[in-house]
């Protein structure tokens, strides 16, 4: 009987730790953690030249986590002194090559940067980056925020130090220190409370890796036999190093800091393997209460703390007298004050969407990717500000707006910017806030144009290819009289906005006017066909079809579509397609996926010059003139939309290297009481004299073949003395006027 | 006799004058010459893209020697930060296309031929070697067929 007892029990016992064992193998194979994917923005270059103010420099700093010091000692500092700036640049793995910061200085004088040299070697530097910002990262469940780094990348002294103070016979016992144990509650016993543990280092991988953290007598018996088969199935190194990867020392925000490698990026703005003796011990002493020993809410302990760890590791042989000399008088870390990692959120949200074409949401969750956008941060915050300042200065001085604003009804909008020649998208906010409303209204929000679709109907008749040779000019005359059209639903006529026949008008007058009338007149004239397949190649997805009205942009497209068909312009009639990611790499640096822009040809360069020409006119004199009221002057055209009943408001707008899209608009497709000029104008304007201040006015581009002309206004001939009224206008060469308006 | 001949020489210089004209190979019109009127002129180009600032002609030049140590992932890399700090700087993307070619991207190669092509409109000599490079894509491209 005695014996079968027995037996059962060592039959159970096996059993439990088989039961155990089979708990550790499965979770602790392979993947041992969910990694996080991180999602950076584009790096910034700094040049003697570049013109930047003190105050976005600083900004950048500050959201890189550079802190500004007296003098510089530690990677993530910076220092002024008047227009004197020096920074120690973090190192950084870009995916093609490692970057190993050291320290830059220059001059920043009249908003510009003078002198940039390398402060080590003094020798003039063309050009270096601040690295890119963290924009956000993709948790699972667990948020824990953590990158995995080899015991090889640990410091010696930091593996040494946690050895030291947390488990001194850690190569010596089998998983479980029964001496300490026996130590521990001798302590205890005389203490008269729990002031010591006797936990190893594989029971408290164990307790913080498999099981929880409540103290229960089932826990810890649970947690002495896992350590103890941990020990039998894996090395010393490999128990060491799932430890300091593990180790819980901070949160920020909803997610936690968790391993060493996280915690030195968290408190110093460094690579683990950059941590110097006092840093070390610093991170040491988080480990046994991050919250009690904390640099910031506790500094006092912290540096108690701290030191008596560097006293320890000075008696044991660890650090030489000098060297723990020097650590005891280095300051504690202020640690890194952002604590929201997401910014842009509907970019974030864009750009998972791209990665999950190619990249399931465990493998974005757990394999610690990194991705590199196109995102320029300072463009994205310039943008989310203007759009919110924007939409509330609408909604203040708007009765009907304030009016539906108190019956909670949100105006929305969403702007894009990117650059023309590339599609890089440099800024992307997606609504007015993500917390309350997350569709994103620029690439998922389909309405309709509008007038902001005229200028493909004015580029298909300027474009000699479309029209046999015999293009329209801008000396062409229009008819913007009364005009209708049977279709199917019986006959239509194209009103004005004003609702006024202005008679025969000049093509630049017709577009900077946004006349609906001579527009829809022309468009018939060109070949609706022709003018969608402009459309389709410039990049409006959207099927559209050959109604006579489509002049007016009837159909519904994406802000994001119409953005890439506007690059023709100032592209010199190149479109290319929206980018936002540049590089997916492992976290081991290889790198998985490239993308480049893609363009292709639209127009002549010729065409899109005439059209650049016709769209500064409308900033200049039309539809968009209150962009120069408000102050917009450098070069720049664009055009209004604003669809019927004020229910979609746009500007679409650019300088000869940006543009810009602004929409306005409610969810619920309600009137606004806004125009394209009246409600995105504004904020486009906003946006534009923001990233565009201090930096030199550049002028469109020429093509070779560009004639200037004096012609009559009334009759688009060329002028002379005997004509009423002389205009200058520009042609392909070939189709100028020849004959002259007295003739 | 002396009258006949006459006349004989007579009709012989006619029919000789109508020969000749039938044969001539031009025909001499004789119009005013077309000029254009001076309300009209030729715009100057504008050499905006040609003036490139150090930091740009520093990363094509890391891009360069990316590319003759055929680290052509690097060099990609550096000259599409060339282009993300002056999209209008020609030179750039033909090296681009050349690095494109070598990673096996003709269709791209080409493409960004074009861009070249258009922001260098101005300079034969680059214009040159950009219709020499699209030739020898084209020459090349059966081998890219899969």
């Amino acid at each position: 009987m005695r014996t079968k007892v027995f037996l059962f029990g060592l039959f159970f016992f096996f059993a439990y730790l088989f039961v155990l064992h089979h708990q550790i193998v499965s979770k602790f194979e392979g993947r041992r953690w969910n990694l996080p994917s991180r999602i950076y923005s584009d790096s910034f270059p700094l040049f003697s030249g570049q013109v930047i103010t003190a105050g976005e420099l600083k900004d950048r700093l500050r959201h890189l986590a550079y802190n500004e010091v007296d003098s510089l000692e530690a990677h993530g500092q910076y220092s002024q002194n008047g227009a004197f700036y020096e920074i120690f640049l973090h190192s950084f793995d870009y995916p093609h090559h490692k970057f190993i910061g050291h320290r830059i200085f220059f001059h920043l004088i009249g908003n510009q940067i003078s002198d940039l040299k390398n402060a080590e070697t003094h020798q003039d530097l063309e050009i270096i980056s601040l690295e890119p910002e963290l924009v956000a990262s993709v948790f699972d469940e667990h948020m824990e925020d953590r990158s995995f780094v080899t015991l090889e990348k640990i410091p010696d002294f930091l593996e040494q130090a946690v050895v030291l103070i947390e488990d001194e016979r850690f190569y010596e016992h089998i998983g479980i220190d029964f001496l300490g144990i026996l130590r521990a509650l001798f302590v205890n016993l005389s203490e008269g409370g729990l002031v010591q543990g006797g936990s190893t280092i594989t029971q408290q991988l164990v307790k913080n890796y498999f099981l929880h953290h409540r103290k229960t007598f089932v826990r810890k018996i649970n947690e002495m036999f896992m350590a103890l088969l941990m020990e039998l199935r894996y090395s010393k190194k490999e128990i060491l190093e799932s430890y300091l990867n593990e180790i819980y020392f901070a949160q920020r925000g909803a997610a936690s800091v968790s391993g060493v490698q996280e915690a030195a990026q968290f408190y110093f703005s460094k690579n683990v393997d950059q941590l110097n003796a006092a840093e070390c011990a610093t991170l040491v002493a988080l480990v046994k209460s991050p919250g009690m020993y904390s640099p910031s809410l506790h500094p006092k302990q912290a540096r108690e703390r701290r030191d008596l760890i560097l006293k320890k590791l000075h008696e044991n042989g660890l650090l030489e007298k000098r060297d723990y000399e020097n650590a005891l008088q280095a300051p504690l870390p202020i640690p890194s004050s952002r604590t929201e990692l997401t910014h842009a959120p509907y970019f974030v949200e864009f750009v998972k969407r791209q990665l999950k074409e190619q990249y399931s949401q465990d493998i974005l969750e757990s394999e610690g990717i990194r991705i590199f956008t196109t995102l320029d941060p300072e463009k994205q915050r310039t943008a989310e500000k203007v759009l919110q300042m924007g939409l509330t200065t609408l909604e203040r001085d708007r009765p009907y707006l304030n009016k539906k604003a108190k019956e909670g009804k949100s105006l929305e909008a969403g702007l894009v910017a990117m650059q023309p020649e590339t599609g890089f998208i440099q800024a992307y906010v997606g609504g007015r806030d993500f917390t309350k409303n997350q569709f994103d209204h620029i690439s998922l929000a389909k309405r309709q144009p509008g007038s902001v679709f005229k200028p493909f109907v004015y580029a298909a008749a300027l474009d000699p290819k479309q029209n046999s040779g015999q293009p329209w000019t801008l000396a062409s005359i229009l008819p913007d009289e009364e005009l209708s059209f049977s279709t199917p639903q019986g006959k239509w006529s194209p009103k004005n906005y004003d609702g006024v026949y202005h008679g025969k008008v000049l093509v630049r007058e017709a577009l900077e006017r946004s006349y609906n009338v001579s527009t829809t007149w022309l468009a018939n004239q060109v070949g609706l066909k022709k003018i969608i397949a402009l459309a389709k190649k410039a990049g409006i997805e959207t099927e559209l079809k050959p109604y006579p009205g489509l002049a007016l942009g009837p159909f519904e497209v994406t802000p994001l579509e119409m953005a890439q068909a506007y690059t023709i312009f100032p592209a010199q009639g190149l479109s290319s397609k929206p980018l936002a990611i540049r590089r997916v790499v492992t976290r081991e640096g290889e790198v998985l996926e490239k993308k480049s822009f893609e363009s292709k040809r639209v127009l002549l360069p010729e065409v899109a010059y005439l059209m650049n020409q016709l769209l500064q006119g409308v900033l200049d004199h039309g539809t968009g003139r209150l962009a120069r009221t408000r102050g917009f002057e450098k070069a720049a055209g664009g055009k209004t939309g604003t669809t019927s009943d004020d229910r979609d408001a746009w500007f679409c707008g650019f300088t000869p290297d940006h543009l810009a899209l602004v929409w306005v608009g409610y969810d619920d497709n309600e009137d606004t009481n806004l125009s394209g000029a009246s409600g995105a104008l504004p904020i486009w304007v906003d946006y534009m004299k923001a990233v565009t201040v201090g930096k030199n006015d550049v002028a469109f581009s020429v093509p070779k073949n560009i004639l200037r002309a004096t012609i009559d206004k009334p009759t688009g001939l060329l002028y002379t003395s005997r004509c009423s009224e002389p205009v200058e206008e520009y042609f392909i060469e070939g189709t100028e006027p020849l004959e002259f308006c007295d003739e | 006799m002396s009258r006949i001949f006459r006349k004989q020489n007579f009709l012989f210089l006619f029919l000789a004058l109508i020969f000749f004209q039938n044969c001539a190979t031009t025909e001499r019109v004789f119009k005013p010459k077309k000029t254009r009127p001076p309300h009209i002129t030729h715009l100057k180009e504008q050499k905006s893209s040609q003036d490139v600032s150090a930091p740009v002609l520093s990363l094509v030049s890391q891009g360069l020697q990316a590319y003759k140590t055929k680290d052509y992932d690097l060099a990609e890399w550096r000259f599409e930060e060339a282009i993300a700090l002056d999209s209008k700087y020609g030179p750039a993307y033909y090296w681009l296309a050349r690095v494109k070619f070598r990673l096996e991207e003709p269709d791209r190669s080409l493409e960004l031929l074009e861009t070249a092509r258009v922001l260098l409109s101005d300079d034969d000599r680059w214009l040159r070697r950009i219709e020499d490079f699209a030739e020898h894509i084209r020459s090349k491209e059966f081998l890219f067929d899969k």
